[in-house]
Protein backbone atom coordinates (compact mmCIF):
# COMPACT_ATOMS: atom_id res chain seq x y z
CA UNK A 1 0.00 0.00 0.00
CA UNK A 2 2.63 2.52 0.90
CA UNK A 3 4.89 1.91 -2.11
CA UNK A 4 1.49 2.37 -4.04
CA UNK A 5 1.05 5.48 -2.70
CA UNK A 6 4.98 6.11 -3.59
CA UNK A 7 4.86 5.39 -6.69
CA UNK A 8 0.90 7.51 -7.35
CA UNK A 9 3.41 10.82 -5.69
CA UNK A 10 6.45 10.07 -8.42
CA UNK A 11 3.76 9.93 -10.83
CA UNK A 12 2.62 13.19 -9.76
CA UNK A 13 5.75 15.20 -9.83
CA UNK A 14 6.65 13.74 -13.13
CA UNK A 15 3.68 15.31 -14.47
CA UNK A 16 3.81 18.25 -13.05
CA UNK A 17 7.82 18.50 -13.95
CA UNK A 18 6.53 18.38 -17.40
CA UNK A 19 3.37 20.72 -17.19
CA UNK A 20 6.37 23.39 -15.40
CA UNK A 21 8.89 22.44 -18.33
CA UNK A 22 6.00 23.34 -21.00
CA UNK A 23 4.87 26.34 -19.47
CA UNK A 24 7.87 27.89 -19.50
CA UNK A 25 7.68 27.86 -23.65
CA UNK A 26 3.95 28.76 -23.95
CA UNK A 27 2.37 32.13 -23.08
CA UNK A 28 0.19 31.57 -20.05
CA UNK A 29 -2.74 32.22 -21.52
CA UNK A 30 -2.14 28.85 -23.75
CA UNK A 31 -0.47 27.21 -20.18
CA UNK A 32 -0.12 28.66 -17.00
CA UNK A 33 2.38 27.41 -14.62
CA UNK A 34 1.73 25.12 -11.65
CA UNK A 35 2.59 27.99 -9.45
CA UNK A 36 -0.05 30.02 -11.09
CA UNK A 37 -2.57 27.84 -10.77
CA UNK A 38 -2.09 26.97 -7.17
CA UNK A 39 -2.25 30.74 -6.66
CA UNK A 40 -5.11 30.87 -8.60
CA UNK A 41 -6.60 27.88 -6.04
CA UNK A 42 -5.58 29.92 -2.91
CA UNK A 43 -7.36 32.64 -4.39
CA UNK A 44 -10.42 30.79 -5.27
CA UNK A 45 -10.67 28.70 -1.95
CA UNK A 46 -10.35 31.98 -0.14
CA UNK A 47 -12.46 34.25 -1.83
CA UNK A 48 -16.13 35.09 -0.44
CA UNK A 49 -17.91 33.41 -3.00
CA UNK A 50 -16.23 29.71 -2.98
CA UNK A 51 -18.60 28.68 -0.40
CA UNK A 52 -21.59 29.74 -2.28
CA UNK A 53 -20.29 28.72 -5.85
CA UNK A 54 -19.45 24.72 -4.78
CA UNK A 55 -22.59 25.01 -2.47
CA UNK A 56 -24.95 25.60 -5.40
CA UNK A 57 -22.88 22.94 -7.63
CA UNK A 58 -23.18 20.29 -4.96
CA UNK A 59 -26.67 20.92 -4.29
CA UNK A 60 -27.32 20.37 -7.98
CA UNK A 61 -25.07 17.48 -8.32
CA UNK A 62 -26.96 15.57 -5.43
CA UNK A 63 -30.57 16.50 -6.03
CA UNK A 64 -30.08 14.94 -9.47
CA UNK A 65 -27.75 11.72 -8.45
CA UNK A 66 -30.55 11.50 -5.54
CA UNK A 67 -33.71 11.82 -8.32
CA UNK A 68 -31.61 9.58 -10.61
CA UNK A 69 -31.13 7.23 -7.86
CA UNK A 70 -34.48 6.81 -7.14
CA UNK A 71 -35.67 6.82 -10.52
CA UNK A 72 -33.22 3.94 -11.44
CA UNK A 73 -34.00 1.78 -8.68
CA UNK A 74 -37.79 1.85 -9.69
CA UNK A 75 -37.36 1.19 -13.33
CA UNK A 76 -34.69 -1.37 -12.66
CA UNK A 77 -37.34 -3.09 -9.77
CA UNK A 78 -39.90 -2.89 -12.48
CA UNK A 79 -38.21 -4.75 -14.76
CA UNK A 80 -36.14 -7.14 -13.09
CA UNK A 81 -39.38 -8.61 -11.17
CA UNK A 82 -41.54 -8.00 -14.85
CA UNK A 83 -39.73 -9.70 -18.26
CA UNK A 84 -42.27 -7.82 -20.14
CA UNK A 85 -41.34 -4.46 -18.94
CA UNK A 86 -37.68 -5.43 -19.06
CA UNK A 87 -38.35 -6.34 -22.76
CA UNK A 88 -39.91 -3.15 -23.89
CA UNK A 89 -37.68 -0.74 -21.76
CA UNK A 90 -34.48 -2.50 -21.81
CA UNK A 91 -33.47 -1.27 -25.46
CA UNK A 92 -34.62 2.50 -24.67
CA UNK A 93 -31.93 2.43 -21.68
CA UNK A 94 -29.50 1.30 -23.70
CA UNK A 95 -29.76 3.73 -26.39
CA UNK A 96 -30.21 6.47 -24.14
CA UNK A 97 -27.02 5.36 -22.49
CA UNK A 98 -25.52 5.52 -25.62
CA UNK A 99 -26.74 9.07 -26.57
CA UNK A 100 -24.16 11.85 -26.50
CA UNK A 101 -24.51 13.83 -22.97
CA UNK A 102 -24.59 16.98 -24.72
CA UNK A 103 -27.24 16.08 -27.27
CA UNK A 104 -29.44 15.81 -24.14
CA UNK A 105 -28.04 19.31 -22.42
CA UNK A 106 -29.16 20.61 -25.90
CA UNK A 107 -32.22 19.49 -26.07
CA UNK A 108 -32.94 19.87 -22.15
CA UNK A 109 -31.96 23.58 -23.22
CA UNK A 110 -34.74 23.85 -25.98
CA UNK A 111 -37.64 22.29 -23.97
CA UNK A 112 -37.04 23.53 -20.31
CA UNK A 113 -35.82 26.43 -18.11
CA UNK A 114 -32.54 27.55 -17.25
CA UNK A 115 -32.69 26.82 -13.62
CA UNK A 116 -33.70 23.22 -13.74
CA UNK A 117 -31.34 21.76 -16.87
CA UNK A 118 -28.24 20.28 -14.60
CA UNK A 119 -30.60 18.41 -12.73
CA UNK A 120 -32.41 17.45 -15.33
CA UNK A 121 -29.71 15.74 -17.87
CA UNK A 122 -28.25 14.18 -14.80
CA UNK A 123 -31.59 12.61 -14.41
CA UNK A 124 -31.56 11.79 -18.09
CA UNK A 125 -28.17 10.85 -18.52
CA UNK A 126 -27.20 8.44 -15.38
CA UNK A 127 -30.81 6.73 -14.65
CA UNK A 128 -30.28 4.11 -17.39
CA UNK A 129 -27.48 3.37 -15.39
CA UNK A 130 -29.02 2.21 -12.30
CA UNK A 131 -31.81 0.62 -13.77
CA UNK A 132 -29.76 -1.99 -16.11
CA UNK A 133 -27.29 -2.31 -12.96
CA UNK A 134 -30.45 -2.75 -10.76
CA UNK A 135 -32.09 -5.09 -13.62
CA UNK A 136 -28.76 -7.15 -13.20
CA UNK A 137 -28.44 -7.45 -9.78
CA UNK A 138 -32.11 -8.96 -9.46
CA UNK A 139 -31.28 -11.66 -12.00
CA UNK A 140 -28.68 -12.45 -9.93
CA UNK A 141 -30.84 -12.92 -6.69
CA UNK A 142 -29.98 -16.63 -5.74
CA UNK A 143 -32.82 -19.26 -7.29
CA UNK A 144 -32.31 -21.28 -4.48
CA UNK A 145 -32.97 -19.23 -1.76
CA UNK A 146 -36.15 -18.06 -3.67
CA UNK A 147 -37.36 -21.95 -3.57
CA UNK A 148 -36.37 -22.14 0.11
CA UNK A 149 -39.40 -18.86 0.74
CA UNK A 150 -41.73 -21.01 -1.36
CA UNK A 151 -41.32 -23.81 0.87
CA UNK A 152 -41.64 -22.23 4.12
CA UNK A 153 -44.47 -19.80 2.40
CA UNK A 154 -42.89 -16.59 3.47
CA UNK A 155 -44.85 -13.41 2.29
CA UNK A 156 -43.67 -11.76 -1.06
CA UNK A 157 -42.73 -8.80 0.86
CA UNK A 158 -40.21 -10.37 2.88
CA UNK A 159 -39.02 -12.13 0.32
CA UNK A 160 -38.12 -8.63 -1.47
CA UNK A 161 -36.63 -7.15 1.46
CA UNK A 162 -34.76 -9.81 2.66
CA UNK A 163 -33.69 -12.11 -0.31
CA UNK A 164 -33.88 -9.45 -3.10
CA UNK A 165 -33.02 -6.07 -1.43
CA UNK A 166 -29.65 -7.88 0.09
CA UNK A 167 -28.37 -9.14 -3.52
CA UNK A 168 -28.81 -5.59 -5.38
CA UNK A 169 -26.93 -4.23 -2.90
CA UNK A 170 -23.68 -4.54 -4.62
CA UNK A 171 -25.23 -3.27 -7.76
CA UNK A 172 -26.78 -0.45 -6.06
CA UNK A 173 -23.24 0.76 -4.56
CA UNK A 174 -21.25 0.06 -7.46
CA UNK A 175 -23.58 2.43 -9.79
CA UNK A 176 -23.92 5.13 -7.82
CA UNK A 177 -20.31 5.50 -7.26
CA UNK A 178 -20.40 5.40 -11.00
CA UNK A 179 -22.82 8.26 -10.87
CA UNK A 180 -21.70 10.11 -8.61
CA UNK A 181 -18.53 11.15 -10.52
CA UNK A 182 -20.41 11.30 -13.70
CA UNK A 183 -22.92 13.74 -12.29
CA UNK A 184 -20.32 16.45 -10.90
CA UNK A 185 -19.08 16.56 -14.76
CA UNK A 186 -22.54 16.77 -15.64
CA UNK A 187 -23.73 19.51 -13.70
CA UNK A 188 -20.62 21.90 -14.27
CA UNK A 189 -20.87 21.17 -17.98
CA UNK A 190 -24.47 22.17 -18.10
CA UNK A 191 -24.26 25.21 -15.93
CA UNK A 192 -21.36 26.17 -18.20
CA UNK A 193 -23.61 25.15 -21.48
CA UNK A 194 -26.96 26.55 -20.39
CA UNK A 195 -25.09 29.67 -18.67
CA UNK A 196 -26.87 29.00 -15.55
CA UNK A 197 -25.92 30.73 -12.76
CA UNK A 198 -24.87 30.43 -8.96
CA UNK A 199 -22.46 27.56 -9.02
CA UNK A 200 -18.91 26.48 -10.47
CA UNK A 201 -19.98 26.77 -14.22
CA UNK A 202 -21.30 30.86 -13.66
CA UNK A 203 -17.49 31.20 -12.61
CA UNK A 204 -16.27 29.07 -15.48
CA UNK A 205 -18.04 30.45 -17.62
CA UNK A 206 -16.26 33.71 -16.50
CA UNK A 207 -12.89 32.86 -16.77
CA UNK A 208 -13.31 31.45 -20.33
CA UNK A 209 -14.96 34.86 -21.29
CA UNK A 210 -11.78 36.70 -19.82
CA UNK A 211 -9.39 33.83 -21.65
CA UNK A 212 -8.29 33.31 -17.72
CA UNK A 213 -7.01 29.93 -18.59
CA UNK A 214 -5.33 29.66 -15.26
CA UNK A 215 -9.18 29.80 -13.15
CA UNK A 216 -9.85 27.47 -15.70
CA UNK A 217 -7.10 24.87 -14.77
CA UNK A 218 -8.17 26.04 -11.43
CA UNK A 219 -11.77 24.97 -11.09
CA UNK A 220 -10.72 21.95 -13.14
CA UNK A 221 -8.14 20.52 -9.96
CA UNK A 222 -10.97 21.55 -7.26
CA UNK A 223 -13.77 19.80 -9.12
CA UNK A 224 -11.57 16.52 -9.17
CA UNK A 225 -10.55 16.81 -5.37
CA UNK A 226 -14.90 17.49 -4.96
CA UNK A 227 -15.70 14.71 -6.43
CA UNK A 228 -13.23 12.47 -5.05
CA UNK A 229 -13.50 13.68 -1.41
CA UNK A 230 -17.47 13.49 -2.12
CA UNK A 231 -17.05 10.03 -3.36
CA UNK A 232 -15.33 8.72 -0.31
CA UNK A 233 -17.72 10.56 2.13
CA UNK A 234 -20.60 9.11 0.72
CA UNK A 235 -19.04 5.51 0.23
CA UNK A 236 -18.26 5.52 3.85
CA UNK A 237 -21.94 6.44 5.18
CA UNK A 238 -23.44 3.56 2.64
CA UNK A 239 -21.11 0.81 3.51
CA UNK A 240 -21.45 1.17 7.23
CA UNK A 241 -25.34 1.24 6.27
CA UNK A 242 -24.92 -1.51 4.47
CA UNK A 243 -22.59 -3.73 6.70
CA UNK A 244 -25.65 -5.88 7.63
CA UNK A 245 -26.22 -6.82 4.64
CA UNK A 246 -22.38 -8.09 3.30
CA UNK B 1 -50.15 -39.51 4.32
CA UNK B 2 -48.48 -38.51 0.94
CA UNK B 3 -49.79 -40.54 -2.33
CA UNK B 4 -48.23 -39.86 -5.19
CA UNK B 5 -50.34 -41.98 -7.84
CA UNK B 6 -49.13 -42.91 -11.38
CA UNK B 7 -46.61 -39.74 -11.89
CA UNK B 8 -44.53 -39.87 -14.80
CA UNK B 9 -41.29 -37.44 -14.81
CA UNK B 10 -39.08 -36.98 -18.07
CA UNK B 11 -36.70 -34.54 -19.00
CA UNK B 12 -36.37 -34.47 -22.57
CA UNK B 13 -35.83 -38.05 -24.04
CA UNK B 14 -34.80 -39.39 -20.54
CA UNK B 15 -37.41 -41.49 -18.65
CA UNK B 16 -37.12 -40.66 -14.75
CA UNK B 17 -40.23 -42.36 -13.49
CA UNK B 18 -43.29 -44.25 -15.44
CA UNK B 19 -46.40 -44.25 -13.59
CA UNK B 20 -44.67 -44.56 -10.07
CA UNK B 21 -47.09 -44.78 -7.00
CA UNK B 22 -45.66 -44.33 -4.03
CA UNK B 23 -47.32 -44.40 0.03
CA UNK B 24 -45.58 -41.79 2.41
CA UNK B 25 -47.44 -43.06 5.79
CA UNK B 26 -48.21 -40.50 8.07
CA UNK B 27 -46.01 -39.93 11.88
CA UNK B 28 -43.44 -42.21 10.47
CA UNK B 29 -40.16 -41.58 8.65
CA UNK B 30 -39.81 -42.69 5.43
CA UNK B 31 -36.08 -43.05 3.76
CA UNK B 32 -35.45 -43.38 0.33
CA UNK B 33 -32.36 -44.94 0.15
CA UNK B 34 -30.22 -45.12 -3.82
CA UNK B 35 -27.61 -44.19 -5.60
CA UNK B 36 -26.68 -40.78 -7.13
CA UNK B 37 -28.19 -39.41 -10.39
CA UNK B 38 -31.51 -41.83 -10.39
CA UNK B 39 -33.88 -39.12 -9.73
CA UNK B 40 -34.21 -38.81 -5.81
CA UNK B 41 -34.00 -35.05 -5.45
CA UNK B 42 -36.44 -34.47 -8.47
CA UNK B 43 -38.89 -36.43 -6.54
CA UNK B 44 -38.63 -34.57 -3.33
CA UNK B 45 -39.06 -31.50 -5.83
CA UNK B 46 -42.38 -32.81 -7.40
CA UNK B 47 -43.67 -33.77 -3.98
CA UNK B 48 -42.92 -30.24 -2.34
CA UNK B 49 -44.42 -28.22 -5.70
CA UNK B 50 -40.90 -26.82 -6.60
CA UNK B 51 -40.79 -28.53 -9.92
CA UNK B 52 -44.67 -28.87 -10.71
CA UNK B 53 -43.87 -30.49 -14.67
CA UNK B 54 -45.07 -34.17 -14.59
CA UNK B 55 -48.14 -36.14 -15.31
CA UNK B 56 -49.90 -38.32 -12.67
CA UNK B 57 -50.98 -37.13 -8.99
CA UNK B 58 -49.59 -36.11 -6.01
CA UNK B 59 -51.89 -36.32 -3.09
CA UNK B 60 -50.81 -34.53 -0.04
CA UNK B 61 -52.50 -33.28 3.16
CA UNK B 62 -50.26 -31.43 5.13
CA UNK B 63 -50.25 -27.76 5.09
CA UNK B 64 -46.79 -26.59 6.15
CA UNK B 65 -43.40 -28.36 4.71
CA UNK B 66 -40.15 -28.27 5.71
CA UNK B 67 -37.50 -28.72 3.58
CA UNK B 68 -33.95 -29.38 4.42
CA UNK B 69 -32.11 -28.79 1.27
CA UNK B 70 -28.48 -30.67 0.24
CA UNK B 71 -26.92 -26.98 0.74
CA UNK B 72 -27.86 -25.10 3.57
CA UNK B 73 -30.06 -22.33 1.22
CA UNK B 74 -29.18 -19.75 4.04
CA UNK B 75 -29.47 -16.25 4.35
CA UNK B 76 -25.36 -16.04 5.15
CA UNK B 77 -25.42 -12.42 5.98
CA UNK B 78 -27.64 -12.70 8.72
CA UNK B 79 -26.97 -14.52 12.23
CA UNK B 80 -27.83 -18.36 13.57
CA UNK B 81 -31.28 -17.30 14.99
CA UNK B 82 -32.13 -14.25 12.83
CA UNK B 83 -32.37 -17.33 9.95
CA UNK B 84 -34.44 -19.58 11.77
CA UNK B 85 -36.88 -16.70 13.00
CA UNK B 86 -37.28 -15.42 9.38
CA UNK B 87 -39.33 -19.20 8.61
CA UNK B 88 -41.33 -18.31 11.62
CA UNK B 89 -43.48 -15.59 10.71
CA UNK B 90 -43.64 -12.99 13.54
CA UNK B 91 -44.05 -16.47 15.88
CA UNK B 92 -42.58 -15.47 19.26
CA UNK B 93 -42.00 -19.09 20.09
CA UNK B 94 -38.36 -20.43 21.61
CA UNK B 95 -36.10 -22.19 19.52
CA UNK B 96 -33.80 -22.17 22.71
CA UNK B 97 -33.98 -26.30 23.03
CA UNK B 98 -33.83 -26.80 18.77
CA UNK B 99 -30.71 -24.74 19.23
CA UNK B 100 -29.89 -26.43 22.37
CA UNK B 101 -30.08 -29.76 20.92
CA UNK B 102 -27.88 -29.44 17.57
CA UNK B 103 -24.98 -27.32 19.66
CA UNK B 104 -25.95 -23.80 18.08
CA UNK B 105 -27.06 -22.34 20.87
CA UNK B 106 -23.59 -21.02 21.68
CA UNK B 107 -23.55 -19.62 18.16
CA UNK B 108 -26.80 -17.83 17.93
CA UNK B 109 -25.47 -14.37 17.01
CA UNK B 110 -23.02 -15.51 15.09
CA UNK B 111 -23.11 -14.68 11.22
CA UNK B 112 -24.04 -17.72 8.89
CA UNK B 113 -21.27 -17.32 6.67
CA UNK B 114 -18.65 -17.44 9.50
CA UNK B 115 -19.83 -21.11 10.32
CA UNK B 116 -18.14 -24.53 9.00
CA UNK B 117 -20.47 -26.18 6.69
CA UNK B 118 -21.67 -28.55 8.93
CA UNK B 119 -22.42 -25.99 11.66
CA UNK B 120 -24.38 -24.65 8.45
CA UNK B 121 -26.42 -27.93 7.65
CA UNK B 122 -27.41 -28.06 11.48
CA UNK B 123 -28.87 -24.59 11.01
CA UNK B 124 -30.93 -25.84 7.89
CA UNK B 125 -31.88 -28.98 10.25
CA UNK B 126 -32.84 -26.30 12.80
CA UNK B 127 -34.85 -24.30 10.67
CA UNK B 128 -36.53 -27.16 9.62
CA UNK B 129 -37.73 -28.39 12.55
CA UNK B 130 -38.52 -24.63 14.20
CA UNK B 131 -41.08 -24.51 11.74
CA UNK B 132 -44.16 -26.01 12.56
CA UNK B 133 -44.91 -28.29 9.88
CA UNK B 134 -46.78 -31.77 10.01
CA UNK B 135 -44.59 -32.25 7.12
CA UNK B 136 -40.54 -32.48 6.52
CA UNK B 137 -38.40 -33.27 3.54
CA UNK B 138 -34.87 -33.93 3.74
CA UNK B 139 -32.43 -34.46 1.51
CA UNK B 140 -29.11 -36.21 2.20
CA UNK B 141 -29.21 -33.71 5.22
CA UNK B 142 -26.06 -35.38 6.83
CA UNK B 143 -24.11 -35.25 4.04
CA UNK B 144 -21.34 -32.44 4.72
CA UNK B 145 -21.11 -34.08 8.85
CA UNK B 146 -18.29 -35.70 9.69
CA UNK B 147 -18.41 -39.05 11.04
CA UNK B 148 -18.70 -38.11 15.05
CA UNK B 149 -21.02 -35.45 14.67
CA UNK B 150 -23.16 -37.45 12.13
CA UNK B 151 -23.60 -40.63 14.86
CA UNK B 152 -24.48 -37.52 17.53
CA UNK B 153 -27.05 -35.54 15.11
CA UNK B 154 -28.47 -39.16 14.30
CA UNK B 155 -28.84 -40.12 17.60
CA UNK B 156 -30.40 -36.41 18.96
CA UNK B 157 -32.61 -36.67 15.71
CA UNK B 158 -34.06 -39.93 17.00
CA UNK B 159 -34.94 -38.35 20.31
CA UNK B 160 -36.28 -35.44 18.16
CA UNK B 161 -38.32 -37.12 16.33
CA UNK B 162 -39.80 -39.17 19.80
CA UNK B 163 -40.97 -35.59 21.31
CA UNK B 164 -42.60 -34.01 17.98
CA UNK B 165 -44.85 -36.12 15.77
CA UNK B 166 -43.65 -35.56 12.12
CA UNK B 167 -44.11 -37.19 8.62
CA UNK B 168 -41.07 -37.31 7.53
CA UNK B 169 -39.11 -38.11 3.92
CA UNK B 170 -35.49 -38.81 4.18
CA UNK B 171 -33.43 -39.31 1.39
CA UNK B 172 -30.16 -40.75 1.02
CA UNK B 173 -27.52 -42.99 -0.26
CA UNK B 174 -25.82 -44.31 3.00
CA UNK B 175 -27.08 -47.32 3.94
CA UNK B 176 -26.77 -47.00 7.85
CA UNK B 177 -28.39 -44.12 7.40
CA UNK B 178 -31.12 -45.59 6.46
CA UNK B 179 -31.29 -48.63 8.91
CA UNK B 180 -31.27 -46.28 11.91
CA UNK B 181 -33.80 -43.42 11.06
CA UNK B 182 -36.27 -45.40 8.67
CA UNK B 183 -39.64 -46.81 9.35
CA UNK B 184 -39.70 -47.13 5.61
CA UNK B 185 -36.95 -47.46 3.36
CA UNK B 186 -37.73 -48.12 0.01
CA UNK B 187 -35.11 -48.78 -2.52
CA UNK B 188 -34.41 -46.58 -5.73
CA UNK B 189 -32.12 -47.80 -8.36
CA UNK B 190 -32.09 -46.60 -12.45
CA UNK B 191 -34.13 -49.75 -13.20
CA UNK B 192 -37.11 -49.17 -11.12
CA UNK B 193 -39.08 -46.31 -12.54
CA UNK B 194 -42.28 -47.64 -11.83
CA UNK B 195 -42.33 -49.17 -8.67
CA UNK B 196 -39.70 -49.41 -5.71
CA UNK B 197 -38.91 -52.19 -3.47
CA UNK B 198 -39.77 -51.31 0.29
CA UNK B 199 -38.32 -52.85 3.65
CA UNK B 200 -40.34 -51.93 6.49
CA UNK B 201 -38.49 -52.04 9.83
CA UNK B 202 -40.10 -53.06 13.05
CA UNK B 203 -37.53 -51.97 15.72
CA UNK B 204 -38.06 -48.95 17.49
CA UNK B 205 -35.37 -46.63 17.05
CA UNK B 206 -33.94 -45.84 19.84
CA UNK B 207 -33.09 -49.65 20.53
CA UNK B 208 -31.43 -50.14 17.04
CA UNK B 209 -27.70 -51.05 16.88
CA UNK B 210 -25.81 -51.90 13.78
CA UNK B 211 -24.33 -54.47 14.95
CA UNK B 212 -27.26 -56.28 16.24
CA UNK B 213 -27.86 -59.56 14.17
CA UNK B 214 -31.79 -58.40 13.66
CA UNK B 215 -30.31 -55.05 11.92
CA UNK B 216 -27.60 -57.18 9.89
CA UNK B 217 -30.32 -59.03 8.53
CA UNK B 218 -32.31 -55.84 7.33
CA UNK B 219 -28.96 -54.93 6.07
CA UNK B 220 -28.12 -57.89 3.92
CA UNK B 221 -31.82 -57.45 2.44
CA UNK B 222 -31.05 -53.83 1.71
CA UNK B 223 -27.91 -55.02 -0.58
CA UNK B 224 -30.21 -58.05 -1.75
CA UNK B 225 -32.39 -55.55 -3.29
CA UNK B 226 -29.82 -53.09 -4.03
CA UNK B 227 -28.36 -56.01 -6.18
CA UNK B 228 -24.72 -54.99 -4.67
Amino acid sequence: MRNFSKNKLSFLIILITIWQILSTFNDPIILPSPLKVSNEIFKLITSIYFLKLIGVTIMRTFLGAVFTLILGLLIGIGMGLNSKLEESLKSILIISQSTPIISWLLLALIWFDNRYIPIIVIIISNTPIIAINIDEGIKNVDNKLLEMAKIYKISSKKVLKEIYFPAIIPYLISSFKIILGLSYKVAVMSEVVAKVSGGIGESINWAWLNIETSVIIAWTVIIVFLTYISEKIIMSLINKKMEKYI
Amino acid sequence: MIKIEKVSKKYGELEIFDELSLTIPENEVTVILGPSGVGKTTLLNMISKLDENFTGEIIRNYNKLSYVFQEDRLLKWKTVEANIRFVLNNENKSIKSILELLELYDLRYKKVKELSGGQMQRVSIARAFAYSSEFIIMDEPFKSLDIFLKIKIIRDFIKLMENQKRTILLVTHDIREALLLGDNIYIMSANNKHSFKKIRIEIAKKGRQLDDDEMMKYEKEIYKKLKI
